[in-house]
């Protein structure tokens, strides 16, 4: 018989278990995880079967080993979980309300990057989103600026003094140029530039969406999640939407069922209202 | 708002509503399997453990006050 107390704790290790899981997604940490969690359950269902205790020890053994070097090998991962954590309630920026403070819209943005590429000027934007990039800003010019085309290339272009580094997007704007980000250690990306490795980097450690302009080739990059995609000139389409869910433009499924909720809560507020104020006006007619 | 207009939305929203969980309930679901899975293997594996210890402290305990 299975107790109430059995079932609370089964579904608070489910949602803990759920939300690592969810938040590893992806990454290197991810498939690791992953992998161990599978290949643990089968050799853990394998021993119980037939009652091999002393290989059941010898896993409980390595678990705990490799639970202690998982945090030496995936730093990085676990950061950005716990960031990830810490950030919880912390909602993606939303653009709207930045439209007043003449904040650029994701079309105007990506056709400024796509300037950029054309005239091959090597560029790196962090759009942040739940979690804060703050972090990365020790050693960087503040410029609160609103995000122009012009802006945007003098930021980039060689050699003026903030071209080197990235620059980090708050609330639609340019929150400041010449940040360093941290590079990535991802074998795949041997090929690659330091920027395109920075950009990945961050999006390892970070939630953000980060935007490189390759000079060497003219190719515009997004990395997410520690994952980089690289687009053509003729992918702007594409840019436009990593670009419009960087700066929270888009609206997420997720929101969906809030705002759903939100709909029902607010008719069902203004039917109240109109009952009450039918039911005072019969009682004034009756009297 | 047409009184048609109003009914037809009416009519649609606990679909629509409905259709949210479902999206809810079936996104990442073999992720949400695999984290059942792994909640109640830790907690079958941990079970008989943690109610000795805490039998242990109980017993511990009492002979304290005794």
């Amino acid at each position: 018989m299975i107790s109430i107390s059995a079932i609370i704790q089964i579904a608070i290790l489910y949602f803990a278990i759920y939300y690592i899981l969810k938040s590893a997604r992806g990454s290197r940490f991810g498939q690791a995880l992953m992998g161990i969690a599978l290949l643990t359950m089968l050799l853990a269902a394998f021993t119980f079967l037939f009652h091999f205790h002393v290989l059941s020890l010898i896993i409980k053994y390595l678990l705990i080993y490799l639970a202690i070097s998982s945090v030496v090998i995936f730093q990085p991962e676990i950061r950005r979980i716990l960031a990830t954590v810490g950030a919880f309630g912390g909602r993606p920026q939303r653009f709207s309300r930045r439209e007043k403070d003449g904040a650029v819209s994701a079309e105007e943005l990506a056709d400024a990057l796509g300037v950029l590429a054309s005239k091959k000027i090597g560029a790196l934007l962090a759009f942040e989103r739940a979690i804060s990039l703050r972090g990365y800003e020790a050693s960087a010019v503040g410029t609160d600026a609103i995000i122009t085309r012009e802006l945007l290339l003098a930021i980039f272009t060689p050699p003026l003094p903030l071209h080197d580094g990235g620059a980090v997007v708050r609330h639609g704007r340019i929150a400041s140029a010449h940040c360093i980000f941290p590079v990535s250690g991802n074998p795949a990306l041997a090929a690659s530039g330091m920027r395109h490795r920075a950009a990945v980097g961050l999006s390892e450690e970070t939630d953000a969406i980060v935007v490189a302009v390759s000079e060497e080739t003219g190719s515009i990059s997004v990395a997410h999640n520690g994952k980089l995609i690289r687009y053509n000139a003729t992918d702007a389409a594409s840019v436009t939407k990593w670009i419009s869910k960087g700066l929270g433009e888009k609206k997420g499924g997720e929101g969906a069922l809030a705002r759903m909720a939100g709909t029902v809560l607010r008719r069902f507020a203004t039917h109240q209202r109109k009952s009450v104020a039918g039911k005072d006006a019969t009682a004034g007619t009756d009297r | 708002m047409s009184a048609k207009k109003a009914k037809e939305t009416r009519r649609k929203r606990p679909r629509e509503i409905a259709a949210a969980f479902g999206r809810i309930f079936t996104a990442n679901l073999w992720l949400k399997v695999l984290a059942l899975a792994i909640a109640i293997a830790i907690y079958a594996s941990l079970r008989e453990e943690a109610e000795a210890e805490a039998a242990k402290a109980n017993a511990s305990a009492e002979g304290h006050v005794r």
